[in-house]
């Protein structure tokens, strides 16, 4: 055992216990990661560089929390403070009463509730720190009295909690109106704020009946005023978790539009044509058909992005160029997203007087973090006479 | 032995949760579950619900430790029963209609509820119970026997209370429109429009039974009718209209037995309570306006004692516009 500089009290030593667990996650993150990649890097697939932006952030994410764990309050920090806790406490009940007022049935929010989200981990951050995250700690690294404090913030916690979720069940039996309200909010954010009161809520209680520390001791202030470089780094990789969602959501609107793939040609045929719609004569030999396709890729955003596979087929029958209808026969465009909105699209096939196809898509994409920024996208895919494919963004 | 009890708790909350047919008698699993609390809670004295005043320091300590424990345990166990309740439901419907019977839509099934409450309340003392050396007996109060006495036999009212609120709620409780959890499409005769309407009648709420149904109804601008049960046959005009100009065919052509489509009584839940004499019926009346019912006798005790006849209704015209039936008329 060791003693407490700060209260006198007694401590049970750490030791090692906690390492195992740190390792094994960190195993089971490398493991994740190594099989998501493994595929990819096997087959030589292009998606791998759409992918590493995930990756990378996942990694950071993970990182981050490493270090924020790491971290330990400082006595005398102002977060340690009685009425600070209460504050982030009471701004966690009100984000998870936004989350699951988000959630209704029939409101459309847009990122709202992603938003409500992410500030809810940052608050359980805040919260952790404020805490010490001593609800959910080993036994071996609380105290007597601390041990007691946290069981007593559970069985203060528990009623709350039943309450809770007695509202909910009770709202699923009252009538049918209720019943869907009670599914929707289960089945989006409601399930998140169900998560967030199983495992944070006793720790909420705890922030608030936990008594205000005592004051620091002189040399133990000046100490907790110090800047520590590991808490500096701790919040700037905080920092940047939460910025780069929103940087790469910017990228959708500022970075210019490119052709991500490589152009590739070549043909399918020849093939006999058999089409009602050919104009070989009745009875005549039927025309040597050949066909030829397109592809590209054409990216908006890096991390969050939009990314317009472009593929075109045509077909020469004889010299005659055959594309029917560049809007819905044989160009097709389709669209995947990443934290984006695209829409609504708009579709002007050309046709001109030598029988080259000009088809323009024109869609309207907005970063879902920032609904209040967008960008319109123009893609026009031109096949001349001869066959010849260009895009122009 | 109260660790033996837990183990009952365990067994038979496991058991209400899961998908296992239940054919009215899950009032009987809930008086186990209530009896087995009872038991429970005067083997601890109710340590898990008592004041912090009336506790020496041991007591309170052992009644937070409770909850904390209790508390962890919540997530874990809701998950592992939903758990149960997954491999349960493949295990009996063999993964075959995993799907389709999901088409009514009756929120948190009673068993789901009443296990979910269950964990809530009785956790906490079957923490205490599993920590026999430190439990408190159920004659804490000393020099009070006979206020223990009488709390210990009026909490075995809790029984009966049960069992009549729970018929109560069977008998008087408003009906309820349980509306259809999915749509499918596909099927139905190529010269007509189809689509799948399913939906349901639930009384006593999620403690009796939903007397459900499926139906796949099609119309083609004369006639609306129900297809996939060859036990409701079509209208001649329909034949005819299926099949080549002269040409009428067997109705066991167009019409095939599709009970995933139009089965009756498929979609009946009677966890609480029987549903019997499910009978299916349709009626075409002179405009080509369907009318197709489904009746029912909602049964919570045997012989038929109160029961209640229930009646579901759907009516679709010939345009395949939706006059009554589950809130279908909306859309």
């Amino acid at each position: 055992v060791s003693t407490s500089p700060a209260d006198g009290r007694t401590r049970r030593t750490p030791g090692f216990a906690t390492l195992p667990g740190t390792a094994g996650a960190g195993l089971l993150v490398g493991a994740f990661l190594a099989l998501m990649l493994a595929p990819l890097v096997a087959g030589g697939s292009s998606d791998i560089t759409t992918i590493l932006p995930t990756i990378g952030y996942l990694m950071l994410a993970f990182v981050t929390w490493g270090v924020v764990a790491g971290v330990r309050r400082e006595p005398g920090s102002w977060l340690g403070r009685r009425s600070v806790r209460r504050v982030v406490v009471a701004a966690i009940a009100a984000d998870c009463a936004g989350v699951v007022a988000s959630s209704a049935p029939g409101i459309q929010l847009g990122a709202i509730p992603l938003l409500l989200l992410l500030f809810l981990v940052l608050l359980n951050i805040a919260l952790g720190r404020a805490t010490e995250r001593r609800a959910t700690a080993p036994d071996v690294l609380v105290d007597e009295r601390q041990e007691a404090l946290r069981n007593h913030a559970h069985r203060l916690a528990y009623p709350i909690f039943a309450g809770i979720v007695g509202a909910l069940l009770i709202a699923d039996l009252v009538s049918s109106p209720s019943r869907e309200w009670a599914e929707h909010v289960l089945g989006s954010g409601g399930f998140f704020v169900f998560l967030e009161l199983l495992f944070v809520l006793p720790g909420m209680v705890l922030a608030v009946i936990e008594p205000a520390p005592p004051p620091p001791e002189p040399d133990l202030e000046g100490r907790g005023r110090t800047a520590n470089v590991r808490l500096r780094i701790a919040l700037a990789l905080v920092f940047a978790v939460f910025a780069l969602p929103v940087v790469a959501s910017v990228s959708v609107v500022v970075l210019p539009l490119r052709i991500a793939s490589q152009v590739t040609e070549g043909a399918l045929g020849p093939e006999v044509s058999s089409t009602p719609s050919s104009p070989s004569a009745p009875g005549s030999p039927a025309a040597v058909l050949s066909c030829h396709d397109f592809s590209a890729d054409v990216d908006a955003g890096w991390g969050v992005f939009a990314e317009v596979p472009v593929r075109a087929e045509w077909c020469f029958e004889g010299k005659v160029l055959n594309v029917e209808n560049g809007c819905e026969g044989d160009i097709l465009i389709g669209w995947s997203q990443s934290a984006v909105t695209v829409g609504p699209e708009k579709c002007t096939p050309v046709t001109a007087a030598d029988g080259a196809m000009s088809v323009t898509w024109t869609e309207t994409v907005t970063p879902e973090l920032l609904p209040f920024l967008s960008r319109h996208v123009d893609v026009q895919v031109i096949i001349d006479k001869n066959g010849h494919v260009e895009v122009h963004t | 032995m109260r660790q033996v009890v837990v183990m009952g708790v365990g067994a038979v909350t496991t058991l209400l949760a899961s998908a296992v047919p239940l054919h009215g008698f899950g009032i009987v699993l809930v008086v186990a579950l209530g009896g087995l609390d009872i038991l429970l809670l005067q083997a601890t004295g109710w340590l898990a619900f008592r004041r912090g005043s009336g506790l020496d320091e041991r007591q309170g300590a052992l009644r937070d430790l409770a909850y904390r424990r209790g508390f962890r345990w919540i997530g874990l166990a809701m998950g592992l029963l939903l758990l149960v309740l997954f491999v349960s439901y493949l295990v009996v419907t063999g993964g075959v209609s995993a799907v389709k019977t999901a088409d009514v839509d009756t929120g948190i099934t009673g068993r789901i509820l009443l296990a979910t409450i269950e964990l809530l309340v009785i956790l906490p003392t079957c923490v205490v119970a599993w920590r026999e050396e430190d439990a408190t007996g159920p004659d804490e109060d000393e020099g009070d026997g006979g206020r223990s006495r009488r709390r210990g036999w009026m909490a075995w009212l809790v029984i009966p209370g049960i069992l009549a609120g729970w018929l109560a709620a069977v008998v008087w409780l408003p009906i309820q429109s349980a509306p259809h959890g999915s749509l499918s499409v596909g099927g139905g005769p190529s010269n007509a429009t189809c689509q799948e309407f399913a939906g349901g009648t639930m009384i006593g709420s999620e403690f009796g039974a939903t007397v459900g149904f499926r139906t796949y109804v099609c119309w083609n601008g004369t006639d609306a009718f129900v297809w996939g049960n060859p036990r409701l046959p079509l209208l001649p005009s329909a034949l005819q209209s299926a099949g080549p100009p002269g040409f009428t065919a067997p109705e066991s052509l167009f019409n095939p037995a599709s009970p995933l489509y139009s089965g009756c009584g498929l979609d009946n839940l009677s966890d609480f309570a029987a549903v019997g004499q499910t009978t299916c019926a349709e009626h075409i009346d002179a405009t080509g306006t369907l009318h197709y019912t489904v009746k029912a006798r909602v049964s919570p005790l045997p012989f038929g004692i109160a029961s209640r006849e229930v009646s579901v209704e759907l009516v679709v015209t010939r345009t395949g516009k939706v006059l009554q039936g589950q809130g279908f008329e909306q859309s």
